[in-house]
């Protein structure tokens, strides 16, 4: 496979609403480069016939539910939830520290590293 | 309450101070102070902690020792002073996931983590320092560079080096980290403890401040394998406002501990061991232990799982891209606000083919259904943690050309703990021996999803027939 060039990653970070400049584009049209020709020089045999599944594949069900449709619904309804369990990003987490003192006049931490190390 | 010498209690292990506090010989107020002043003494030179939190901490000690004091004992965790990962929500005490950008955020809400620790009685004496945001090698740490307490021109291991290094160098009585790809094992394999991954789904990701959602898990870090299950024990369990939390029933891990390995069957990953990048010496720790456990009567043999070599490469653009939608706002928005290495894995991670992030779901499918036909065969997996003992402190930011970046992350040099993450399976990493050089050594132990009890029993039944857990770094 053929390296992706810088103008090629400029690209793709235009089409996501990133400007990605030097020196930063370097480093990262190398490690893409890694990334994807690392992924593509793995194809063993069967990998264009799966179909990724949750993490943890569900426990063992009872035969009389186990059809293909009630799977199905199953792991849709995992999927979904996942999708409500996203972790703290950085909007909710900055909306929430908006207007609040840091932990060491807050909690009284007397050792809070940054105040008294002056790190 | 009778006292032992403060200076002598951060050296028991949790699970004597647990005996102790609760034969009320010792009290979680001098415990907690003992503490402090380990870190005191200690964390200028090893940066484990972000924030200690001396004053909470101590109330929550009196308010302990009030409830031992008139029998309303709440078991093992009841006044053991710990620490935390700083990469979830603590109710009043602030969160940075070792970034500026969460500097000075303070959660009004507890992580599920933490609602249980304090239900079970724990006491959180501080905040640890970890890799920015859990995720990719740091080079600024804006609170301090971790530090190996066994050599500190060497690092601790990355993202839980805090909890890490705070465990090695007696600065708590047990810890919590977190583990995407070996952030847990990693850590304890270069500081000489104890530490356990659990199951995908064991233990609630609840206001976890996330770096790979089908990645993240929480667990233990200590000095003994007893340790480890004492506060697993606390912490794992379904929870509803993790949907992706499992409801499975909780053993007794301590419990579980006992009874042996007499007839367990264990294979030797010989992709993970025979190979070229594992050092001599790391190859001669893990076959020492290999026939420690055989001496003890389980049936040990070579196995093989072809896919693992690629753990790695698969997981890169998962991992890549699942941490950069966790930051798809700041990285638009405070882009120069992340270290420099973060800046390139988020700037990676956000213009990842689909293509090449869907290859990689697919391998990993491929590579759990191999792993849990091989673990019909055997009941746990043993292989090194890392290929080497814990590297020199980096001196330079950056990830390095293509073909660096494929040596030393892809087909990396350091650690060997993809594959657990990967595939979902619980994996424990148990020191091993020593290198020449005098650092630690770390064996891991993979067992079948949600069978913490099976890989903690082997642990422990290896940690009972060798003495590494009693070494203690030069610092203490």
């Amino acid at each position: 496979m053929t390296d992706l060039s810088k103008n090629d990653v400029k690209a793709m970070g235009k089409a996501v609403g990133l400007d990605i400049k030097e020196p930063d584009l370097s480093e990262v049209t190398e490690v893409i480069n890694a990334i994807i020709e690392a992924v593509d020089e793995i194809n063993p045999p069967g990998l264009d016939a799966i179909e990724p599944l949750p993490v943890i594949p569900p426990p063992p069900r009872p035969k009389s539910l186990a059809t293909g449709t009630a799977a199905g619904r199953q792991r849709r309804g995992r999927q979904a939830s996942r999708g409500r369990a996203a972790p703290a990003n950085g909007r909710r987490t900055r909306g929430r520290a908006s207007g609040r003192a840091a932990s060491g006049a807050r909690t009284g931490a007397r050792r809070a590293k940054t105040s008294r190390s002056g790190r | 309450m009778p006292r032992l010498k403060n200076s002598d209690i951060p050296f028991l292990t949790a699970t004597e101070l647990s005996q102790q506090i609760k034969a009320k010989k010792v009290s979680p107020v001098d415990a907690v102070k003992a503490y402090l002043d380990r870190i005191d003494k200690l964390d200028d030179k090893l940066h484990a902690y972000i924030t200690v939190c001396e004053d909470e901490a101590l109330k929550a000690a009196r308010a302990a020792e009030r409830e031992i004091m008139r029998g309303d004992y709440r078991g093992p965790m009841h006044g053991i002073p710990m620490a935390c990962k700083d990469q979830w929500w603590t109710k009043g005490v602030r969160t940075t996931a070792g970034s500026n950008i969460l500097k000075d955020f303070v959660p009004d809400e507890d992580a599920t983590v933490m609602t249980k620790l304090k239900r079970n009685g724990g006491i959180m004496i501080g905040k640890t320092n970890l890799t920015e945001f859990a995720m990719a090698y740091t080079y600024h740490y804006p609170f301090g560079v971790p530090r190996n307490p066994w050599n500190l021109k060497h690092m601790p291991g990355g993202s839980s080096a805090g909890s890490g290094s705070a465990t090695a160098a007696y600065m708590c009585a047990t810890a919590l980290g977190e583990d995407t790809g070996g952030s847990i094992r990693g850590p304890a394999s270069y500081n000489g403890i104890v530490g356990l991954r659990p199951s995908q789904g064991r233990v609630s990701r609840h206001n976890i401040i996330g770096s790979c959602w089908s990645m993240d898990t929480v667990g233990p870090m200590s000095r003994t394998v007893e340790d480890c299950a004492m506060t697993l024990q606390a912490i794992a369990g379904y929870d509803p406002k993790d949907p992706h939390s499992w409801k499975r029933p909780v053993p007794d891990y301590v419990r579980s501990l006992e009874g042996g390995i007499k007839g367990l069957r264990i294979g030797i990953l010989k992709e993970k061991l025979y190979a070229k990048n594992i050092e001599k010496e790391v190859e001669d720790a893990t076959l020492k232990s290999a026939e420690v456990l055989q001496e003890l009567g389980a049936e040990v043999r070579d196995v093989s799982l072809p896919m693992s070599v690629h753990d790695r490469a698969l997981y890169s653009p998962i991992v890549y891209l699942e941490g950069s939608m966790v930051h798809h706002k700041t990285v638009r928005e405070r882009l120069k606000d992340y270290d420099h290495n973060m800046q390139i894995t988020l700037l990676v991670g956000s213009i990842m083919p689909s293509q090449v992030y869907y290859k990689g779901q697919r391998l990993r499918h491929m590579l759990r259904a191999q792993y849990m036909e091989l673990m019909k065969t055997v009941d746990v997996l043993i292989f090194p943690t890392a290929a080497a003992p814990a590297p020199l402190i980096v001196d330079k930011p950056g990830l390095g050309t293509k073909e660096e970046f494929k040596r030393e992350t892809i087909n990396t040099r350091r650690t060997l703990t993809g594959l657990s993450n990967v595939v979902g399976a619980p994996a424990l990493s148990v020191p091993s021996g020593f290198s020449k050089t005098k650092l630690p050594l770390g064996l891991q132990i993979l067992g079948r999803p949600f069978e913490e009890d099976t890989v903690l029993r082997v642990g422990f039944a290896h940690q009972e027939a060798t003495d590494w857990h009693n070494r203690r770094p030069p610092i203490s």
